[in-house]
């Protein structure tokens, strides 16, 4: 399981990344907006992306649509996590094709649940 | 202004404002002085064409009137916008010069506004890091703690039962060894739980740097502002040739449509838009079919 993890800031990258090494995803990968994030994704094998909303350059919500607007990335689980948290915001992700959102500030466990349930989601589908 | 100013930042700008209220001042009294002459030198020859039915001189004339009204609010933006930049270039001289060479020179470093406020930035993410270096020392040691008491512990109970007979000195200290690796066990996941909880309160960098980063950059659109305003009055005479019906005001952005970041939302309770929390957003995704 190999993990992109996107956030401009370098706080927020490493708490993601130890949660997701305390529920033993080792083998993450980082970036700090939608253009470093849009090429790795591309290019790598990645199995699922984790990304915050509000960045300079690409935002999250613009990373989300080039996604599914890519062949190889439509099907790509997409986790938000992010301070975004009106409404209209968080129906936009769901309409542009996220598969999770989690609003900052967050729990150890809402990260874990949002995870275990987008992973119990896609063996579903299978 | 929106360039950096590195260095020695006191000097730079005392000179230049030594005595700009009484020069603008005087000047804005001749800019309104100036209307009011255009005013009565254009009242008589107004009335005479009013009176003798001249449209088209009568035209001519309100159109002069406008014409010095508006050189005249240009001036006063002008002078307002000037002042408004020197107060915010004075800002940062403002900086006590007292104190120790080296908060002089830390001072230095953040001489404006949006250097003083990047400084927080830095400052709590040093912070934040530093915690989550102490977290990411201190779990393995706890972790390792917890694995081996409990093998141990499993080898001391083999090693109570073989050594069955013993007497009641020997009996109580089992005891109490019994506990104590039982409580590493429990207390180490205790501490573990704990050290997640400090990973996690380490959010507050990113969330605080969101917002301060908004506030930069509302510094600088004022800035950006301030200087094509300051630009613009430069060139007084040449902007007020130009008619101002409206043509050079459009461009502002209309892409409120958009949906775009944000940052986190401040005033929650005052907002009906924003979710109050994680289970706001599980409820309102689950509506729409999540």
């Amino acid at each position: 399981m190999k993990i992109l993890i996107v956030d401009d800031f370098s706080t927020m990258r490493r708490i993601i990344k130890n949660l997701l090494r305390d529920l033993g995803f080792t083998n993450t990968a980082e970036a700090d907006d939608g253009n470093s994030a849009l090429p790795m994704l591309e290019n790598g094998q990645f199995d699922f992306l984790i990304t915050d909303w509000n960045m300079p350059g690409m935002t999250g919500i613009d990373l989300l649509k080039a996604c599914r607007a890519s062949e190889k990335l439509k099907t790509l689980p997409i986790l938000m996590v992010t301070a975004e948290a009106k409404r209209d915001q968080i129906i936009a992700a769901a309409q542009a094709g996220v598969s999770g959102y989690v609003v900052k500030p967050f729990t150890a466990a809402a990260l874990q649940e949002k995870i275990e349930k987008i992973f119990e989601r896609i063996d579903a589908n299978r | 202004m929106s360039e950096k100013q590195g260095k020695g930042p006191a000097l730079a700008g005392t000179d230049k404002s030594v005595e700009p209220d009484a020069e603008t001042a005087a000047l804005a009294a001749a800019g309104a002085k100036s209307f009011h002459a255009a005013l009565l030198a254009r009242k008589q020859a107004l009335m005479a064409s009013l009176q003798g039915d001249d449209m088209a001189a009568v035209a001519d004339h309100i159109h002069q009137i406008n014409q010095a009204r508006d050189e005249t609010l240009y001036f006063e933006v002008g002078r307002l916008t000037r002042a408004l930049h020197n107060a915010l270039r004075d800002f940062h001289l403002e900086i006590g010069l007292d104190g120790n060479a080296e908060a002089k020179h830390e001072l230095s470093e953040m001489v404006d506004a949006r250097s003083r406020l990047n400084y927080v930035i830095g400052m709590t993410e040093d912070a934040a890091n530093q915690t989550m270096d102490c977290v990411d020392e201190a779990a393995p040691m706890v972790q390792q703690l917890v694995e081996e008491s409990g093998t141990i512990h499993a080898d001391w109970k083999a090693f109570q039962t073989r050594s069955g007979g013993a007497d009641d000195g020997s009996r109580a200290l089992f005891e109490r060894i019994d506990q104590l690796l039982q409580r590493i066990s429990n207390d180490g996941k205790g501490i573990h739980t704990r050290l997640t909880d400090i990973l996690m309160a380490q959010g507050y960098q990113d969330l605080s740097g969101q917002v301060i980063k908004r506030v930069i950059e509302l510094v600088s659109d004022v800035e950006q502002s301030l200087v094509r305003l300051v630009k613009l009055a430069s060139n007084v005479e040449e902007v007020a040739g130009i008619k101002h019906s409206g043509s050079q005001h459009k461009g502002e952005p209309v892409e409120k449509q958009r949906i775009r970041a944000e940052g986190p939302q401040i005033n929650q309770q005052n907002n009906q838009n924003v979710v109050s929390g994680q289970d706001d957003v599980d409820d309102l995704l689950s509506s729409l079919g999540f």
